[in-house]
């Protein structure tokens, strides 16, 4: 596991940005240190770096929930209704920014094509259907088309759904092994990452209906 | 959204659902799917003497965009010879069922399947598949 700092500084290198109002320097964080005025939040870098988080796959639900409410304070318009507009239109922009952030962050999908585009260097990969998995949703899909379900259905669907829940969070687990391996250097884990996000979308939308059915049958 | 009345005539009385023996050597059977709307399509032809397609099944996880264009690549696909099944493009399904630009990938993943499939069979039989077309089974673009 390579250390989360020296990613992120090898990733990012050392950008220095100018205060929009004082043309100072403005530091890391989203308001100047000179003269505290709100900064773009773009500036500051990624969506990581947002979060103050190293560009990993795996990431602490709690933490993100915190730091976004903390800068979601920060940010708020309401806020900033007695400043200059340039200032009002920055908190705008930054919440909305925020709000991109946190949801594809929190999102394991998203996250993980977002890093991807991040981390992968130009590397093309051939992509390879999971065959077995189409005819499983296949033949649960079938069961979805039912007009009726029997109790036996029911159980079949029940288990179905489990067992493609249980496989959703191993892919999911497996992300933040194999970004670890692309981080540090290694391309064949990009095509795994694909696959394995592919594999993860194909399972989000059968588990969404089977949840979907579930629900409408209870 | 609003879906055409051809879309919805096929997603109502599905035309050749179903599945052929995948183990026949006379059945080419091409499962593909689109990762960004989660569908999956299988789609399998019965080739008789003469390349003839005799019969077309098709089965379909998804939208009702996805099973109208199964259903029409496999209603069309029948009584055509390999040759002829391989120039059907995913605009023709486009036109036929009016299908909106966000249902685009639908009809893609129809080709995608049909192609999958005459490859399957060509494949089994050892005989080659046609130029510009050296997919097997991919996935749509989506």
């Amino acid at each position: 596991m390579p250390n989360p700092e020296s990613v992120r500084t090898a990733l990012d290198g050392a950008a220095k940005h100018l205060c929009w109002s004082c043309r100072e320097e403005t530091g890391e964080g989203p308001f100047c240190e000179s003269c505290v005025k709100i900064q773009p939040a773009e500036l500051m870098g990624d969506y990581f770096a947002l979060f103050e988080l190293p560009r990993a796959y795996a990431v602490d639900a709690q933490y993100l929930k915190n730091k976004f409410y903390e800068l979601s304070r920060k940010f708020h318009p309401d806020f900033y209704g007695d400043k200059t507009d340039a200032e009002k239109t920055l908190a705008r922009d930054n919440s909305a920014y925020l709000n991109t952030a946190f949801r594809t962050l929190s999102d394991p999908i998203k996250r993980a094509e977002y890093l991807l585009v991040r981390c992968a260097r130009g590397y093309r990969v051939d992509l390879v259907p999971p065959q077995g998995l189409f005819e499983e949703i296949l033949t649960a899909g079938e069961l979805l088309e039912k007009n009726s379900l029997s109790s036996e259905d029911l159980t079949t669907l029940r288990e179905t759904g489990r067992v493609f829940a249980v496989r959703q969070d191993e892919r999911i687990v497996s992300l933040a092994g194999l970004f670890d391996r692309l981080v540090a250097g290694d391309d064949a884990a990009k095509g795994e990452i694909e696959n394995a996000i592919n594999e993860i979308k194909y399972l989000r939308t059968i588990l969404d209906r089977i949840d979907q059915r579930l629900h409408k049958t209870i | 959204m609003a879906y055409s009345e051809k879309v919805i005539d096929h997603f109502q009385h599905p035309h050749n659902m179903g599945s052929l023996d995948k183990n026949d050597k006379t059945v080419g059977t091409g499962i593909v799917g689109a990762p960004e709307c989660g569908d999956v399509m299988k789609l399998q032809l019965k080739i008789g003497p003469g390349n003839v397609i005799e019969d077309a099944k098709f089965k379909t996880f998804g939208c009702g965009s996805a099973i109208a264009s199964s259903s029409l690549a496999t209603e069309w696909v029948k009584g055509k010879t390999i040759e002829e099944a391989m120039k059907l493009k995913n605009t023709d399904i486009v036109n036929e069922l009016s299908l909106p630009p966000v249902k685009i990938h639908c009809s893609v993943l129809a080709e995608d399947a049909l192609k999958a499939a005459l490859a399957d069979y060509l494949g089994k039989n050892g005989q080659k598949v046609p130029d510009g077309e050296p997919e097997k089974t991919k996935e749509g673009v989506s």
